[in-house]
């Protein structure tokens, strides 16, 4: 792949100048706090009551008020949250050339066309890990000043490997977002598609078969993930596979193949 | 290599009903200033999209500085700059920043992106972001980005478009240095015909996707219309007497305008037969059309209608007396 150091130099340069990864920072910070805030809540149910609208729905978030239920919570922040955010990454890394015209100096270079989009795939992977590492930390930030009972070293290794596997599959269902952002030529079809992803995901859990739909699958992870009934089998983990290699792949073969008449 | 810098043989791009480009057989020799010219809509940004393999033709090829233009191929780019359309650097990049990406991914060394700032002279807006630059500055960014690698070919789509007085002429004055001091051969559409009539070493048209005419700098010289211009203190008489003295003035806004070889060869015996009649001549030019009207004449007849101020005409004519 010619180029690909350079094409990651140059990548990683337009996001560092952009205000976007710190919007996405600040969005993302959102959740370990509100979590928090859930934490706190729930830690006194009669504060818990007499909060009204907040308290219910910190009592369908949480359930408890401890280190394992704000795991679960940061895993679903990371998995729903992520989603839309990891959206909004793809959706700007890929569509911005096509809504500021810039993709015309990216086809006729040195550097191949490959290269520009494996380079375009590491920064939104780095990216994304960055802003899970961000709630993660924060997340320990926040249980620790809250002083959260339930602590243990099995309990922090399964809730980070709830939200990091959790970040992961959602990274993957994002993939083919980027394909979308060519074929559109802008932002508007990945974003628009991931709005509809979300709707459907909520339509298709609702009928007991999220397992199987590959937008459903990572927020049915993290909801569900420890417990018993799990739902979430190894074919679902094959089918978010598959569709992360079938969004990277169509990435590719479109920006090798596609005209670019705009 | 004495290959050709661009070769196209039955190049065409048909979307769905349209047939954008239409078996297009194109060469530009090395060291050439070719001047691309068409109305919008002919097939010119849709050629040089082709060229640089980012539309794939329908049917036919082209080979650009002697390798093929593939799908997927890696082309000869590293030897090639371009602005295609509009400029459109990164916005929340600087000057300077741009040019580092470019400069990156081209495989080249700084330098040649501070070279390139100081000649376009784009020196005191290096740290100014792309999307705070006027449109001229832009514009100049754009040819900056396509120059500042020292390309063997250079495809330019209306590369003086924003810029001011200035400016075209840095451009041209870039361009001509260029091609006769470093033998870059350059490719260039433009709508500003009175810049690629100084510029350009050849001229092609195209129309409807077809290249219609295709010629020297000398050819287009002698190609170029050439009439008498006639205006006299009373212009129906003054036409009778031409007629009866054999010639075949027709109108021309206030005046006459002869094109017959004999009137515009001898407009001494046309002055000599108005005399004589008593409708002495108060003005008497030859003049030749200029590239837009000449290339206005071309598209209005291939499109099958008169051309634009065809019988007004002095717009477009240069006195050649």
């Amino acid at each position: 792949m010619t180029g690909f150091v350079a094409a990651l130099r140059v990548e990683a340069l337009k996001a560092r100048r952009s205000v976007v990864p710190l919007v996405t920072a600040l969005a993302f910070s959102i959740a370990p706090l509100v979590g928090g805030l859930f934490m706190y809540i729930l830690a006194d149910p009669e504060r818990a009551r007499s909060m009204g609208l907040i308290g219910q729905k910190a009592q369908i978030a949480g359930g408890g008020s401890d280190w394992p239920a704000f795991f679960g919570f940061l895993a679903q922040a990371a998995t729903v949250g992520g989603f839309v955010l990891f959206a909004f990454v793809v959706a700007w890394v890929f569509g911005r050339e096509f809504s500021d015209g810039t993709v015309r100096y990216l086809l006729a270079l040195p550097t191949s066309r490959a290269a520009i989009i494996a380079a375009k795939l590491v920064v939104v992977s780095v990216w994304c890990a960055a802003l899970t590492a961000l709630i993660t930390l924060l997340g320990f930030a926040v249980g620790a000043a809250l002083s959260l009972p339930g602590w243990s070293a099995g309990a922090a290794w399964q809730g980070l490997a709830h939200i990091w596997l959790g970040a992961g599959l959602t990274l993957l269902i994002v993939t083919p977002l980027a394909l979308l952002a060519g074929v559109g030529r802008g932002y508007l079809a990945p974003l628009g598609f991931a709005m509809l992803a979300l709707i459907l995901a909520q339509v298709v859990g609702a009928t007991g078969r999220g397992a199987y739909f590959p937008w459903s699958i990572p927020a049915l992870y993290a909801q569900v993930a420890g417990s018993a009934d799990g739902g979430v089998t190894a074919i679902s983990f094959a089918i978010v596979a598959v569709t992360g290699a079938a969004g990277i792949a169509g990435t590719f073969a479109w920006w090798l193949y596609a005209d670019f008449s705009r | 290599m004495n290959t050709a810098a661009i070769q196209t043989r039955g190049l065409t791009r048909r979307y769905r009903e349209v047939l954008a480009v239409d078996g297009l057989d194109l060469t530009v020799e090395r060291g050439e200033i070719y001047g691309f010219l068409g109305l919008n809509g002919a097939g010119k940004t849709t050629t040089i999209r082709m060229l640089l393999g980012m539309i794939h033709p329908t049917a036919g090829s082209a080979a650009v500085l002697g390798e093929p233009v593939r799908r997927g191929g890696r082309g000869p780019w590293d030897r090639v700059g371009y602005l295609v359309e509009s400029p459109a650097p990164y916005p929340g990049l600087t000057v300077a920043e741009n040019l580092w990406a470019a400069a990156r991914l081209r495989g080249v060394r700084d330098a040649a992106a501070e070279r390139a700032i100081e000649r376009l002279g784009l020196t005191p807006y290096a740290s100014r972001k792309a999307r705070a630059l006027s449109q001229g500055n832009r514009q100049r960014l754009g040819l900056a980005l396509a120059l500042f690698h020292e390309p063997e070919l250079v495809i330019l789509d209306e590369p003086a478009n924003g810029l001011d007085p200035a400016g075209v002429v840095d451009v041209r004055e870039l361009l001509q240095s260029l091609a006769t001091e470093h033998s870059v051969t350059v490719l260039m559409s433009s709508h500003i015909l009175a810049e690629v009539d100084r510029l350009a070493t050849r001229i092609g048209v195209i129309h409807q996707g077809r290249l219609i005419e295709e010629l020297s700098a000398d050819e287009m010289e002698r190609r170029r219309a050439v009439r008498l211009v006639v205006e006299a203190r009373d212009p129906e008489g003054a036409r009778r007497s031409l007629k009866e003295a054999g010639f075949d003035p027709q109108p021309n806004g206030k005046g006459l305008a002869l094109r017959e070889p004999r009137a515009v060869e001898r407009p001494d015996d046309v002055a000599a037969a108005l005399v004589a009649s008593g409708h002495a001549p108060t003005r008497l030019a030859v003049e030749q059309e200029d590239l837009e009207a000449h290339f206005l004449r071309l598209t209005a007849s291939a499109s099958g209608r008169p051309a634009p101020g065809a019988d007004v005409a002095t717009p477009g004519l240069r006195d050649a007396s």
